[in-house]
């Protein structure tokens, strides 16, 4: 490297006086000896200040407005986005454990919403009413078969409609005449779930005898299940479950709302649960209104149909 | 009033100085500081306040930057709008206006290359030779008798701005934060975060490029 070289290397230094006596000394003797390097380092100072010596450039007058304007419309986009960005991280907004609690929260609620049906969820509380008040239905009024037989009822009927089949809630072959043959209510009964007979507990599959339903089946264990299933989405529960002495029939007790009743007998018709054996000699009850909030108990017998 | 009691009142009237400018710029930053805050908080008349207190610098390097009025009002718009969106990343650890900064040298380099890669830069210099050229002007004032007289004339401002068009983006982003809009060595270290050797190597290689075609063109 030569000394002109290093002398226009240390140019910068030299202009803004960087450098120590010692090389300023060595650098300015160059520059009195080198008439090219004087030169250039004459255009190295005027480039400098040239350079800072350059307008102030001033903006538009439409700038700043233009520039709020862009500002007022990233804040609003900006503040949906960070809400939804932070909303389980940023403190001014929710917490993580918050966030967390809340997700389990929505998770709970959706969970309880897809079990139940809307009515379901928004009506009152079914447990709490079935222990201040229980009532029993008496038997089907005589309005809608009378004393017709079951067979000749169904045919006059045609119910349900003879295009339909379908798997029952029962568990079998659902059409025409299915499986679940009988079809029989018994008197009323005063019940309760706790209410003691003569001062003694007696276990309720003991204290009737369990003739408010009884339902033929090719399959009991199915039927039993099925049952059980609609009960869930009734909002209604098992009482007792009693097998019979030979080990073949099941008896059922089960507590559901007096709203749900109708339902329950219109599902054992609609899927051909509907069938004789109806009690003429029962005296007349009051089957429950679906607006008196009370729960009714039902004993459903499963009988095998051979 | 004796030679001692002369240079004891210098000596005084330095350091009032000093602490004035000092509780001042400490003020302006406190300022700075308490208004980012605000900000920060969802304040938006806050910002506001740093954009009008900022914006014709920022404009001013943005101009520098891609040398034309539209694209540079374009520019800072971006720019103000980065930071607005960003200031919640803003730790606090530089100074606001370090911090501006840093995004607008970031901005302004990446619209320089974007620009350049389009032809954009060689385009304008066409067009502004038609429009010298249109004025009936002489392109180049001979100032070889007097280089002194560089520092006057538009002319002269285009020249320079035509040669920094003409640096590479590292070149020209060291010259425009040093020369042209004075920041000092260490804030250019922290906005570009290059040691500070470094940027004083840079800056030297900039200007004698910039001299080069400074002097080719006007001697």
């Amino acid at each position: 490297m030569s000394e002109c070289e290093r002398v226009s290397d240390l140019f910068g230094e030299l202009h803004e006086q960087r450098l120590d006596k010692q090389t300023q000394t060595v650098v300015t003797k160059h520059l009195d000896d080198c008439p090219y390097c004087n030169n250039d380092y004459k255009w190295y100072g005027i480039t400098v200040k040239t350079l800072m010596s350059l307008e102030e450039v001033n903006p538009p007058d439409y700038l700043l407005h233009q520039i709020k304007a862009k500002l007022q419309e990233a804040n609003q986009s900006e503040s949906v986005l960070h809400f939804m960005r932070h909303l389980f991280t940023s403190s001014p907004y929710m917490p993580l454990p918050v966030g967390i609690g809340a997700l389990i929260l929505i998770v709970f609620v959706g969970v309880v919403i897809y079990d139940r049906s809307p009515h379901e969820v928004f009506s009152k509380s079914a447990q709490s009413v079935a222990q201040s008040q229980m009532t029993v239905p008496g038997p089907l009024q005589k309005t809608s078969f009378s004393d017709t037989p079951w067979y000749q009822t169904r045919m006059q009927n045609d119910f349900p409609p003879s295009s339909f089949i379908s798997k029952g809630f029962f568990g079998d072959d659902q059409g025409r005449g299915g499986h679940l043959q009988q079809y029989a209510m018994s008197g009323p009964r005063t019940l309760g779930l706790d209410q003691p007979q003569n001062g003694v507990h007696v276990p309720l599959a003991k204290g009737t005898d369990a003739g408010n339903l009884t339902v033929h089946s090719k399959s009991i264990p199915v039927a039993v299940d099925s049952l059980k299933r609609i009960l869930a989405t009734l909002d209604g529960n098992l009482l007792e479950e009693k097998t019979g002495d030979r080990g073949e029939e099941i008896t059922l007790g089960v507590a559901i709302p007096s709203a749900a009743y109708s339902r329950l007998t219109s599902e054992l018709v609609n899927f051909g649960a509907l069938a004789g054996g109806w009690d003429t000699q029962a005296p007349p009850a009051v089957v429950p209104k679906a607006s008196d909030g009370k729960r009714v108990v039902l004993y459903i017998r499963f009988i095998p149909s051979h | 009033m004796t030679f001692l009691e002369t240079i004891l009142n210098g000596l005084c009237l330095n350091i009032v100085m000093f602490i004035l400018f000092y509780a001042s710029t400490a003020a302006e930053n406190d300022d700075d500081a308490s208004l980012v805050t605000k900000a920060k908080r969802g304040n938006r008349e806050s910002f506001d306040v740093l954009l009008e207190k900022y914006y014709k610098k920022v404009y001013n390097l943005a101009y520098r930057y891609v040398g034309e009025q539209e694209e540079a009002s374009d520019l800072t718009q971006e720019i103000f709008t980065a930071a607005f969106q960003n200031l919640r990343k803003f730790r606090g650890d530089s100074k606001f206006s370090t911090w501006l900064f840093q995004i607008a040298t970031n901005r302004g380099k990446n619209r320089f290359k974007y620009l350049k890669r389009r032809g954009y830069f060689a385009n304008k210099g066409q067009t502004d030779n038609n429009e010298d050229r249109d004025e009936q002007q002489p392109i180049v004032p001979d100032f070889s008798t007097n280089p002194e007289t560089l520092l006057a004339g538009k002319q002269v401002q285009k020249l320079v701005q035509k040669a920094i068009d003409e640096l590479d983006p590292d070149h020209k982003e060291i010259v425009i934060l040093r020369d042209i809009e004075g920041f000092s060595y260490e804030e250019i270290a922290q906005l570009l975060n290059l040691p500070e050797g470094t940027t004083k190597s840079r800056l030297h290689r900039a200007r004698m490029v910039v001299k080069e075609k400074l002097k080719r063109v006007l001697s």
